[in-house]
């Protein structure tokens, strides 16, 4: 674990990749911080590998914060149990108008779009984290047989929902927005609403299970 | 405090390039993907509202050089933020701030020498719906302000008519300067010493290309990174400094995405964003490194001169 500070952002750094154990601590860390709610902590921000701090510096000395974090991490049990996110059956509509980029994704695989789709739908993924736009999940591990380039040129606009492979990376866009991942479908539900609290339902930590439709 | 009625009070009659409702921002929702938004120029919100007693980081429009043009469908008193702007009422050029004016008459009000963006300021704040805490429109994702939108010809402007406050004036005479403090920031030492050098050294300037996510800079490309596409996405926050696989800058804004994969190089301090908010297209950037310590301090200086902490849900 490394803690790094810049001015009023913290990153505590568990490891550098994507990896369920990683991310885990992560998402012990954040855990830990909300219930303890130290009044230097102004936001914390998830993501694969790291925990982000927005801080104020004005009540606490860097040092003094990162005392704490260390404390805090060193209580961590060493593999904490992954929190058993709740699973999410989205019922999603593949190819056609929702997915323009099924056909690469099944020509660049070497296989049929039936056969890509029961590979996407066939497992259960980690959403690891939120972010880029409002919604925006970022889920895995995809099965490499169905990886895929981003688009080398971004859309303009994305639909909401759409469901996209990035790498070994899949998710789905909460709001509509330009994006250059590799869309293969749509959710037929929306999973972000302002006027919800929270606004997402799929929280880091949870599970998602496509379902296909139509 | 009595308690007044909310009204209409001014109508637009001409919006402006990109005109929106902002306030101090929306905290706390970065983790689910939302951006904070909020006044690129936290300081001049601040002083807007100073101008009418109004707590600091009350609702205002934010507008980019304008002219914008409304009428007050009530007897009046706005306030704004920069005292080079440009502000008439009926045609008749005025340095009043506050400013007063009759229901029925015509405010025009268009950025001066001193600033780009500029603040108008509403007895007791503007009043739209609050989206997650917030009254800040982000414009990408059609919410908070008015209907998720930048302001357009004909909105109606919701506000208290008049409000009798403790006014904190503060003579506004805004300055650009040339350097922005920043601070490393986390992939500074994965640049090449010489190109870490040259970031600090060279002389950028706004591109054309930048809006309420990030402000572009052009000049000299960055050279000897070698890690593209190896950064994993992390959280990225306003005045974080990215810079793109043309080795060009961009300092990120309110509205910036909350992840990120460009590797950062520096973060400018948030009262020295507000100057580098506050610079039209083409005029020169440059960055003069601090320590942490001098971070701190300048971070506690800000939150004084601001009236409220920039980060902090209120």
């Amino acid at each position: 674990m490394r803690i790094r500070r810049f001015s009023n952002v913290i990153y505590v750094e568990f490891c550098d990749s994507i990896d369920p154990e990683c991310n885990a601590k992560v998402l012990h860390l954040d855990g830990a911080l909300a219930s303890r709610s130290p009044d230097w902590l102004l936001e914390a921000v998830p993501s694969y590998a790291s925990l982000a701090l927005l801080v104020d510096t004005g009540t606490r000395s860097a040092g003094a914060i990162a005392d704490e974090l260390t404390e805090i991490c060193s209580s961590m049990p060493r593999d904490p149990q992954r929190r058993k996110g709740k699973l999410h059956q989205l019922r999603v509509r593949y190819g056609d108008e929702y997915g323009p980029d099924l056909e690469f994704v099944a020509s660049n695989a070497g296989m049929t779009e039936e056969e890509a789709i029961a590979i996407h739908s066939g497992r259960e993924y980690l959403c690891y984290m939120l972010g880029f736009t409002p919604g925006f999940a970022y889920l895995g591990d995809l099965d490499e047989r169905i990886a895929a380039p981003r688009l080398e040129t971004p859309r303009l606009r994305v639909a909401a929902g759409s469901v996209g492979i990035a790498g070994r990376q899949t998710g789905f866009y909460g709001v509509e927005s330009p994006g250059g991942w590799r869309i293969i479908g749509r959710l037929e539900n929306s999973t972000f609403d302002v006027n919800r609290e929270p606004p997402s339902s799929i929280l880091p930590g949870d599970r998602v299970r496509f379902q296909r439709i139509g | 405090m009595t308690v007044l009625a909310v009204q209409p009070v001014a109508k637009v009659l001409e919006p402006g390039p990109f005109t929106t409702v902002q306030d101090s921002g929306r905290h706390g929702y970065r983790r689910f993907g939302v951006p904070a938004s909020g006044a690129l120029d936290l300081l001049s919100l601040s002083a807007a509202n100073g101008q009418l007693g109004n707590k600091p980081d009350s609702p205002a429009l934010e507008l980019f050089q304008g002219p914008v043009v409304i009428e007050a469908l009530a007897d009046l008193v706005v306030g704004h933020s920069d005292g080079s702007s440009l502000v008439s009422v009926d045609g008749g050029a005025t340095q009043a701030n506050p400013l007063r004016i009759k229901g029925g008459s015509v405010l025009r009000l268009e950025a001066g020498a001193g600033s780009a963006i500029l603040y108008l300021a509403f007895p007791g704040g503007i009043v739209v719906d609050s989206v997650m805490g917030s009254a800040s429109t982000y414009t990408r994702a059609s919410f908070g302000g008015v209907r998720g939108r930048i302001i357009q010809k004909g909105d109606i402007l919701y506000a208290q008519r008049d409000v009798e406050r403790n006014v904190s004036r503060r003579e506004m005479h805004l300055e650009l300067p040339r350097h922005h403090r920043v601070v490393r920031g986390p992939h500074a030492e994965l640049f090449p010493p010489e190109s870490l050098r040259s970031f600090f050294e060279a002389e950028y300037h706004v591109s054309f290309q930048s809006d309420r996510m990030g402000y572009r800079l052009e000049g000299p490309a960055l050279k000897g990174f070698h890690e593209w596409g190896r950064v994993l996405t992390f959280p990225v926050f306003p005045g974080m400094v990215q810079v793109t696989p043309d080795g060009l800058p961009i300092v990120l804004m309110a509205d910036c995405q909350t992840t990120g994969g460009y590797p950062v190089i520096a973060l400018v301090l948030p009262s020295d964003l507000c100057a580098l908010a506050r610079k039209p297209p083409s005029s020169p950037v440059a960055f003069k490194e601090v320590t942490e310590e001098e971070a701190r301090a300048a971070m506690v200086s800000f939150t004084e001169s601001i009236g409220f902490g920039p980060d902090v849900k209120h």
